[in-house]
């Protein structure tokens, strides 16, 4: 998994790139722990993430928990086969996803 | 070959040392050489001229002493010649005295040696030989002649005081009378006093015609007569001179003397420059009147001629010269050997006296001199060789001895030097072996302590890293452990105890992955009709994922054991979320299916909350397709969410096919998904009517066939349920 930022402002977009898997998921974890500070608007950009499991969903749990309180979160270019993890699993119904 | 630093150093040391007493060594070689070539160089210049300046300051010195012994020598031969002609002048003038004035003496009467025993220092009378003629005889003279004679014998006092002055050499003093007697006192030392006379001595002597007074007899001062053959015994030269004494008439006779002049005999003989040289006298007619050569040219052996005449032109000339009264220096030719010779005139006699030096000789002295100041340069020259050599012997000497000296402090120097780099690899050594707690002790205060210095740090720090490592692996150690436990009480939890009944058949298997994962299942009955099945997922692996998989399991079970008959399914799921929304900061979740069969009835109620659809098969129509599932969010975010709880009803032989993703996202090395699709493919294919165990296995195998050599990533749950119906 390749993580890459881009940073306007306060608003930040995060490229996933890859499989955001069990192993990979702490990676970002821990990105956003930092990344997030002051950031208002906030989009996971999916174009190019092939696959997500659920150890991915819980870090896109605790981004959209945290956006909850300092802004807002969406995802962008989500690839079908990640929509229907999503939609599988109820976060399409929770999430902001264009 | 390979050298180690104490080589290295050693070699340095010494060839440093060496090459720099080399340098010097050299460089003092080169200047002591430049100085010995012209110090060499200048001495035999020095020498070559010196030697050449030697041998003309020697010929010309030789040149000169030749000209001064000439004219010394003739002085003192004049002087000589003087005192001899001053007697004579004496006994002219006594001797015309007495002539001029016969009438103030006595007569007296003379020895005749004819009569009377005759001694020296007696004057005896000689007559002339005319005396005897004609019957004649001196005791028949006349007796003026007689008185003449008696009254001239007065003489005989001056005779004999002049006499008295020879005492000891042949010698006489004479008159010789124009008359034809002759008065005479004869000294012969040999005879012992007494003479002895011949009758020719007797009878025969006439004085007039002697050579003393033919020569003297018209002259006016005295004369050296040609007496040089008178050779007495002792083989010394007599010298006559005489001079004409006179009467009241003039010329009367003739006064002389012959000396044998030992004093001027000398100062010829032994007047010689070099060890041939020798010395002669000529007279005024260019003979050899004296000469210290017994024979050859220019002894008095060869007297005859006239050494101007000489066949030897050199002689010749020089003779020339010397009768001409010339003082000179000439080279001649003597007996045809060259010779150098000096002249000068001996005056008053109108003599000359002549040295000479033989040419070779005074060559000899020259090159005597010019080899001795040779030797010199020589010796100069072997001295400084010497120097030379004891110069490059002593530093040879020095240079040994600086290898011996240098040697072993070179060695010592390196020894030294190494010796901490040595303690430093041996400490590095014990290090390596794992003495962690050795330090090195290292004082040298150069780099080499500070190497040992960051040597001891990272002993240190190797030691500090090597503890941590210890604890850390021990902790890993630990931890795995705990998690294999993990591991084995999830699996424990896992029910194994499938029921064996008409009615219904299930079966379920857990393939976990390697770490402890979050997966689980469940079975049990609610009462005695209704079987509560569970497949769940929770979100990512390890212990955390585990523990929150027994909360889940356990909440789950409790709350459908306690609240289902009186909630309904969708309560139970719902309540089980709250509970474990509960302080789940970590954001955990699990996907959950869980099911409630009435085993009677065949109806089927389930909650999905975020997991994957299973799969049903159609027994009447032999066909899967994949459960209809609400979208229902997963359990564990959010609280407060309502869930939809569905149901159907399975008819006998219907089967339901429940998994986790670790099916479906089963990954092969390409990285490709197995994905529903190809499940309900595989479902649809394979025979569903089969055993349970069967099933699982094909599935099993479908999914190994693709995942092939990948390593499992995930927990693989399958769960299935076959629905028997009433056994009636």
């Amino acid at each position: 998994m390749e993580i890459k930022k881009e940073q306007n402002g306060s608003a930040l977009t995060i490229h996933v790139i890859g499989r955001l898997d069990a192993g990979s998921a702490p990676d970002l974890s821990k990105e956003l722990t930092t990344a997030l500070d002051g950031v208002t608007d906030l989009t996971f950009d999916f174009a190019e993430l092939k696959y997500i499991a659920s150890a991915g969903l819980r870090v896109l749990l605790v981004a959209q928990k945290r956006m909850n309180k300092q802004g807002s979160m969406k995802l962008i270019h989500v690839s079908e086969a990640v929509m229907e993890v999503l939609d599988m699993t109820g976060f399409a119904s929770l999430m902001t996803i264009e | 070959m390979k050298w180690n630093i104490q080589k290295r150093l050693l070699v340095l040391v010494l060839a440093a040392g060496i090459l720099s007493f080399l340098t010097l060594s050299g460089l003092s070689f080169y200047g002591m050489s430049i100085v010995r070539n012209e110090l060499k160089s200048l001495g035999n210049d020095l020498g070559a001229a010196g030697a050449s300046l030697t041998q003309s300051l020697i010929e010309s010195q030789i040149k000169r002493t030749l000209v001064e012994v000439a004219k010394a020598r003739s002085e003192f031969i004049r002087h000589e010649t003087d005192l001899i002609s001053d007697d004579v002048k004496i006994m002219s003038r006594m001797m015309s005295r007495i002539a001029m004035n016969p009438n103030n003496y006595k007569p007296i009467k003379l020895l005749d040696p004819r009569f009377d025993k005759v001694k020296h220092f007696q004057p005896y009378i000689i007559y002339s030989p005319d005396t005897y003629a004609n019957g004649m005889s001196p005791e028949k003279l006349s007796a003026d002649l007689r008185r003449e004679i008696e009254i001239n014998a007065n003489i005989n006092t001056t005779l004999y005081s002049i006499s008295k002055t020879f005492e000891g050499f042949n010698s006489s003093f004479y008159v010789g009378s124009s008359k034809g007697y002759f008065i005479c006192i004869s000294l012969y030392p040999e005879t012992n006093g007494a003479l002895e006379f011949d009758n020719n001595e007797l009878y025969g002597y006439d004085c007039r015609e002697r050579p003393w007074y033919k020569t003297a007899i018209n002259a006016t001062k005295p004369v050296f007569s040609d007496l040089y053959t008178n050779f007495d015994d002792d083989g010394y030269q007599i010298i006559s001179c005489s001079m004409p004494y006179y009467d009241a008439n003039g010329v009367a006779g003739v006064v002389g003397l012959d000396v044998a002049n030992s004093d001027i005999y000398s100062a010829i003989t032994e007047t010689s420059i070099g060890e041939h040289g020798f010395s002669f006298v000529i007279n005024d007619k260019g003979k050899v009147i004296f000469s210290s050569r017994k024979d050859g040219d220019l002894s008095t052996q060869q007297t005859d001629s006239d050494l101007r005449n000489s066949v030897e032109g050199t002689l010749a000339t020089a003779a020339k010269k010397m009768v001409a009264g010339e003082h000179g220096i000439l080279p001649v030719i003597v007996d045809g050997e060259q010779y150098l010779l000096a002249f000068a005139p001996v005056e008053n006699t109108g003599w000359s006296f002549g040295t000479l030096a033989l040419h070779n000789d005074i060559v000899a002295a020259a090159e005597d001199g010019k080899s001795y100041f040779l030797k010199q340069i020589d010796g100069f020259n072997s001295r400084l060789q010497k120097e030379f050599f004891l110069f490059t012997f002593i530093s040879a000497l020095i240079f040994i001895g600086l290898l011996y000296v240098l040697f072993p402090a070179s060695n010592n120097l390196a020894h030294r030097f190494v010796k901490p780099i040595n303690e430093l690899s041996d400490g590095v050594r014990e290090i390596t072996n794992g003495n962690f707690d050795k330090k090195l002790e290292i004082q040298t205060g150069d780099e080499i302590q500070h190497l040992a210095i960051c040597f001891n740090a990272m002993t240190d720090e190797l030691k500090t890293q090597m503890a941590n490592l210890t604890k850390a692996t021990a902790e890993k150690e630990r931890i795995a452990t705990e998690l294999n436990v993990a591991k084995d009480i999830q699996n424990g939890m896992l029910p194994k105890d499938f029921p064996n009944r008409d009615d219904v058949e299930l079966l379920a298997t857990m393939t976990p992955a390697k770490e402890v994962g979050g997966d689980f299942y469940d079975f049990y009955f609610i009462d005695e009709t209704h079987l509560a099945i569970t497949v769940a997922d929770v979100s990512g692996k390890g212990i955390s994922a585990a523990l929150f998989m027994v909360i889940a399991k356990t909440i789950l079970n409790n709350f459908a054991v306690s609240t289902l008959n009186r909630d309904g399914l969708a309560e139970v799921v719902a309540a089980t979320n709250d509970k474990l929304c509960a302080n789940n900061d970590a954001m955990m979740f699990v996907t959950v299916f869980i099911g409630v069969l009435d085993l009677e009835t065949g109806e089927f109620i389930y909650v999905n909350g975020g997991h994957n659809p299973p799969v049903i098969y159609h027994a009447e129509e032999n066909r899967c397709d994949f459960l209809d599932v609400k979208k229902n969010f997963v359990l564990g975010p959010m609280d407060g969410i309502p869930f939809v709880e569905q149901r159907v009803t399975f008819k006998p032989g219907d089967l339901i096919f429940m998994y986790t993703d670790g099916v479906t996202e089963a990954l092969n090395v390409k990285d490709e998904e197995y994905l529903p699709d190809r499940l309900i493919a595989f479902m649809n294919k394979t025979d569903c009517r089969v055993d349970l165990h069967e099933l699982l296995k094909n599935v099993r195998a479908d999914v190994a066939a693709h995942v092939g050599e990948a390593e499992q990533s995930d927990d693989i749950t399958m769960f299935a349920l076959r629905f028997k119906g009433k056994a009636n």
